[in-house]
């Protein structure tokens, strides 16, 4: 027969008594931070109607608006930055890419490429836009209604980033349903309840 | 059900030696796999740009339950642990591989899976299983409600975590069919060998405790190492592979050239195997000890002989009984005769010791000798002597086939004759005197005679006759053994004696009496069908004294007793060559000798004892009507005279 457990040695029991609650854990948040999405600002929102006001110029008068909202230090921000920079954009639309934190290569290129960049900070975006997470993508009509306001794609991290798409189904006015919002928390107390050990 | 599936997935307790040289193994291999995930999650992590150090610490983080299990726990429990384990190392990779390829890393779990199925534990599957299912329901118990949308997320973690546990029934299966049928392979044999050695227990207590000998032999006739330990007590230990022959010859060389002999014959095949059987010694002498073998063919399924079980019985015992009684039986057979007609008993055993001494001589030619011994077993057979009988009739047998007698036969006929004689006297001590027979009628009238004044030399006659003996006794006699004879060859036979007050001298026809047992013998073998009339008469005819034999069988068969004369160069041409070969020595119309009849030894020496006594036989057959034979001698014969000058 084999033996016990209970004869082996204490050390090794509350070791791994303790190591495998722990790794369970841990475990269960890097899989959250793969499957589970991030709260975006309600359309409504007054604040962030406000904010969008403001980034509007008087050369995008008349046009749709398309705010890219991107996180430096987020995967998925930097995954959809390159899209947008190696993509054919759509003509006649006003652009603008809100990057948090500081990524000069990608605030550079989107700019070579036509983007408005307007940099802020997380507690910026937090204050400004009601915004904790990123990338977001925000669709503004000429008249400055909000007609969009989600993520990028359906699933995390995936290469069919539909926002071309999402801007012309809204501009042949056919409603398009939120995208869920996959990637990173920015503000400090989202981050605090996705990531509570910094793992990510 | 619960029962069933608790059965399925918890192993024996027991742990075989095999299963935990084998875990540990496999444990110590496991852990050096684990351990080959740090390097190679490091470099996931810098492809997939998700943190090279943070892989360097969560997959190190991981390894610490593998190494202490494997150092500090038994080998069953620390197989759980990496179950446990390599579940983790399976999310690990799926984090530290986001990008396009994440959804692929998902594989890694149905891999790990599989693996773990080398186990042969499905408890550790389980582990394995439970690990993913809690790891992902608890996302839904520790993350913040107010944060995430459960309704659109809670179907994604449980599909995730539903194919892993589909897996796992047939991963646990497998596991444990290889436990069943690999890694406890032991357990099945050591149970199957407990159940042999049980059986083999139970078998070696009968067969320490019967009388028997029992072992077995291969197809060439080795012994085998397994048998009785009676076989080894009786004919000495000797190593398996032995072969039996030689063990046999060593306590009875003859059994062993026999046996030797007639298994060539039966690896020849080219007899039946049962004729073959029956051709092996069936009944040895081992020493002292007195053996019946029997043996039983072991036949493969194409009935192809593997071997033979031997079964050797004593029958030391059993045989002695049986001598035992067979002498109780001749004895009796002996006391018989004895009270019913002692004189001619006794002149049976007179008779029986003159041929005694000629058997005994080793100057006896070898025609004397086979009459000798042919007329003692024609005798001895009348008188219920069996084992006489058996020994002649075996000494006949050598004789014929070898052309000579062996001293161990001459001796054995001599030995069975002297027991004879010692229960003889024994049964005879209180009763050995001389005494005259006298008939109540003989008595009548002799006492008549000499009330009514008889002359002086009449009654001195009639009273010396009384001396001599009564033919009617005698015939009395051979009507007697004419239907035993017939009644042991199955016949009814209907048999007439007729003395006609006639007496004879008793030492003068001793001999002639004995032998004529042999035409009586061959009279109610072949002279009669199944049932038939034998008549025996003495008369005088004259000046003759006549004896005659007569049947209403289907009479001589001339033409045979031609041809055997001619086979034998005797003359056949008249009637009187054929009846002087009839009672020529040897010849016989029977193609195949018995204990009754067929040697063509008995009918010469009746002749010669009626030659000796001045007498001459005649034969008078008539085609299915029957034979009469009549022996005629001078009167003078009677009273003994004439057999002294027949002699000479």
């Amino acid at each position: 027969m084999d033996a016990p457990f209970s004869k082996s040695p204490a050390w090794v029991r509350i070791s791994l008594g303790i190591w495998a609650p722990m790794l369970l854990v841990v475990c269960a948040f890097l899989l959250s931070s793969h499957l589970l999405t991030l709260p975006s600002p309600e359309v409504e929102d007054p604040a962030l109607q406000a904010a969008v006001v403001t980034v509007r110029k008087q050369e995008d008068t008349g046009k749709w608006m398309a705010i890219h909202v991107l996180y430096a230090d987020c995967k998925c921000s930097q995954g959809v930055a390159k899209y947008l920079v190696s993509s054919e954009r759509p003509e006649g639309v006003a652009e603008k890419l809100i990057l948090v934190g500081e990524d000069a290569a990608m605030a550079e290129q989107a700019a070579a490429m036509g983007f408005e960049v307007i940099q802020t900070t997380p507690e910026g975006l937090s204050e400004d836009w009601h915004m904790q997470a990123a990338p977001l993508l925000v669709l503004v009509d000429p008249a400055n209604q909000l007609q969009y306001l989600g993520g990028y794609t359906d699933r995390k991290q995936a290469a069919d980033i539909r926002d071309v798409a999402i801007l012309s189904s809204l501009q042949q006015t056919k409603s398009v349903p939120a995208l869920p919002l996959f990637g990173c928390a920015v503000s400090q107390s989202l981050q605090r309840a996705v990531d509570p050990f910094g793992l990510r | 059900m619960l029962e069933k599936i608790k059965s399925f997935v918890v192993l024996p307790p027991t742990v075989s030696e095999v299963e935990q040289k084998y875990v540990d193994r496999i444990n110590k291999i496991v852990v050096i796999f684990f351990a080959l995930h740090v390097p190679v999650f490091m470099g996931v992590a810098a492809l997939c740009g998700t943190g090279v150090l943070k892989a360097f610490l969560l997959t190190s983080a991981c390894l610490v339950g593998p190494v202490l299990a494997w150092k500090g726990l038994p080998s069953r429990k620390a197989a759980l642990v990496n179950g446990f384990a390599a579940m983790c190392f399976g999310g690990l990779l799926v984090h530290f591989g986001q990008g396009p390829m994440q959804i692929e890393m998902h594989f890694y779990f149905f891999v790990l899976l599989g693996l773990l199925a080398v186990y042969g534990n499905p408890m550790v599957i389980v582990v394995a299983a439970v690990t993913v299912a809690t790891h992902h329901l608890l996302i839904y118990f520790l993350l913040p409600s107010s944060v995430f949308n459960y309704e659109a997320s809670i179907w994604v973690v449980l599909v995730h975590a539903l194919f892993v546990v589909l897996q796992s029934p047939a991963a646990a299966w497998i596991a444990r069919s290889f436990f069943d049928n690999v890694i406890g392979l032991e357990l099945i044999v050591q149970a199957r060998t407990q159940a042999l050695d049980q059986r083999n227990e139970d078998m070696r207590l009968i067969l320490d405790n019967c009388g028997q000998g029992f072992v077995t032999l291969d197809a060439q006739g080795n012994m085998s190492a397994e048998r009785s330990p009676a076989v080894d007590a009786w004919m000495g230990h000797a190593p398996a592979g032995t072969p039996f022959s030689a063990l046999l010859a060593e306590h009875n060389p003859d059994a062993g050239a026999w046996f030797e002999l007639a298994w060539e014959s039966i690896m020849d095949g080219f007899m039946l195997l049962e004729l073959c059987i029956s051709q092996l010694p069936s009944k040895v002498q081992l020493g002292e000890r007195a053996v019946q073998i029997t043996y039983t063919p072991l036949l493969d399924d194409k009935e192809q002989l593997t071997g033979m079980l031997v079964v050797l019985t004593d029958v030391t015992a059993a045989m002695a009984q049986a001598a035992a009684e067979e002498s109780q039986l001749e004895l009796m057979a002996v006391f018989g005769h004895l009270v019913n007609d002692r004189s001619g008993f006794l002149s049976f055993v007179e008779e029986a010791d003159l041929i005694m001494g000629r058997i005994e001589d080793p100057n006896c030619n070898r025609v004397e000798l086979l009459r000798q011994l042919h007329t003692l077993k024609g005798s001895g057979s009348l008188f219920g002597l069996s084992k006489l009988t058996a020994r002649c009739h075996e000494a006949e047998t050598q004789m014929i086939d070898d052309g000579t007698l062996s001293p161990a036969a001459r001796k054995g006929i001599v030995e069975s004759w002297a027991s004879f004689q010692q229960d003889l006297q024994q049964l005879m001590a209180q009763s050995n005197t001389s005494a005259v027979e006298l008939s109540q009628s003989e008595y009548s009238d002799t006492l008549k005679a000499a009330e009514q004044g008889a002359p002086h030399q009449e009654l001195v006659q009639r009273m010396q006759s009384w001396l001599l003996e009564p033919t009617d006794r005698r015939l009395e006699r051979l009507a007697q053994q004419a239907q035993r004879i017939s009644g042991r060859l199955g016949k009814d036979l209907e048999v007439h004696f007729e003395g006609n007050g006639l007496r004879l001298e008793p030492h003068a026809w001793r001999s002639f009496w004995n032998t004529m047992v042999h035409a009586l013998r061959n009279a109610a073998d072949h002279g009669t069908d199944q049932s038939g009339v034998l008549r025996l008469v003495t008369a005088l005819e004259g000046s003759s004294f006549v004896l005659s034999l007569s049947d209403n069988g289907p009479g001589v068969n001339w033409e045979q007793v031609r041809q055997k004369a001619r086979e034998m160069g005797l003359p056949s041409e008249t009637q009187a060559d054929l009846q002087e070969a009839l009672f020529a020595d040897g010849l016989s119309t029977r193609e195949f000798a018995t204990e009754t009849s067929g040697r063509g030894v008995g009918m010469s020496s009746l002749k010669e004892a009626t030659v000796s006594l001045g007498g001459r036989i005649e034969i008078e057959s008539v085609p299915q009507q029957g034979t009469t034979m009549r022996f005629i001698f001078p009167h003078t014969a009677m009273h003994g005279q004439g057999a002294d000058r027949a002699a000479a």
